[in-house]
């Protein structure tokens, strides 16, 4: 199992912060470099931006999950917000958005509180909007 | 009776507002038989909803505000992407069969298999694009998908030519639905009437259907 404090050498797994604007409060956001394969259980309390290849199992609950473009996951996810610009295969279960950008492909179940699927994007599954259960972390339907 | 999401909001669009709507744009059409699907859209339940087309954002914004489960095999995508490895094998022989419908066509996408339980099935102008033994095939697909008088609704054209590509069939909030693709009628269209899909959709009864001003035709159609 990874957790974002875990370091998959210096140049490929690294951990970056960033704050916003008002400089209120700071989220700190890990990175998996496009060269990085990772098989395995990912729980992390950071956001995650995917551009390596990652096969298991990831949960964010609290936080979110950005596939890049270069990013392909063969996982469950979990996470509060999803962004898929790459590539994921697996079950998505979101606390809140899940969004699929023009350039991201996605097979699987897509379990959220919202679900953008821009013009463009490729999908092959199902969309349960359930209001009652998008709170959970399961992930089958 | 839709949803207008933006405002979070219900608006009633009765059969009534559509039928003897006006066309404003040769590619914006009233189409009084999808409102009528939409119609019976039950609240007392999830419906489960089958999309055969490319996903479309605001297509997919409103299925959801019905609370409805949206299913996508993603058939058109991989069609597509078939046609074009059957095009590098034969290019002339593939639109001699498109646009006459006949031949024996191709091994067709298959949709999700796990689903037993569709109630409402959209799979908009797909029709025109497939030959004559691949509708049947699609028939076939569907009738192992939809309930027992679940709903399939489709769009057919009744003009020579048709786009090159199946279009996107954008649903509106206005009680239309644009089709954008209208543009560049440049492919020969097999030209099937009511009938031929009738005889075509084995197992599925048709239900209603509506000429629109743009010449094409909306049909839907009841799992026997």
């Amino acid at each position: 199992m990874w957790n974002t404090n875990d370091k998959i050498g210096d140049e490929e797994v690294e951990s970056n912060s960033y704050r916003n604007s008002s400089s209120v409060s700071s989220t700190q956001q890990t990175f998996i470099g496009p060269s990085v394969t990772i098989k395995g259980e990912i729980n992390s309390s950071d956001d995650i931006l995917v551009e390596g290849k990652i096969e298991g199992s990831i949960n964010l609950e609290k936080n979110k999950l950005v596939v890049g473009k270069s990013g392909v996951i063969d996982a469950s996810l979990t996470a509060k917000e999803v962004k898929i610009e790459g590539k994921v295969d697996g079950d998505i279960t979101s606390s809140d958005l899940v969004m699929i950008d023009q350039s991201g492909r996605a097979t699987g179940t897509i379990k959220a509180k919202r679900v953008v699927l821009k013009d463009g994007c490729r999908f092959k599954g199902t969309i349960d909007m359930d209001m009652d259960s998008s709170t959970t972390s399961t992930t089958s339907k | 009776m839709s949803l207008d999401a933006r405002q979070g909001r219900r608006v009633i669009h009765t059969i009534d507002d559509a039928i003897g709507g006006r066309v404003s744009a040769t590619n914006r059409s009233r189409v009084a038989v999808f409102q009528k699907i939409i119609s019976n859209f039950s609240e007392d339940r999830r419906i489960d909803i089958m999309d055969l087309a490319r996903p479309i954002e605001k297509n997919i914004e409103f299925f959801l505000d019905y609370n409805a489960r949206l299913h996508y095999p993603d058939f058109t995508y991989r069609l597509l992407e078939m046609r074009e490895e059957q095009r590098e094998l034969d290019s002339d022989e593939l639109n001699d069969e498109l646009s006459s419908g006949e031949g024996n066509g191709i091994q067709i996408p298959s949709l999700l298999p796990e689903l037993i339980d569709i109630d409402y099935a959209f799979i908009w102008d797909l029709p025109q694009y497939l030959t004559r033994s691949e509708l049947k095939e699609l028939a076939l697909q569907l009738g192992d998908v939809i309930k027992r008088g679940g709903y399939l609704y489709l769009i057919n054209s009744t003009q020579a030519k048709i786009a090159p590509e199946p279009m996107h069939c954008r649903i509106m909030e206005d009680g239309y639905i644009k089709f954008d693709g209208m543009g560049k009628m440049e492919r020969i269209s097999p030209l099937y009437s009511q009938l031929d899909i009738k005889e075509l959709m084995r197992g599925f009864s048709i239900t209603s259907s509506s000429l629109l001003q743009n010449g094409l035709q909306e049909i839907m159609l009841i799992k026997d």
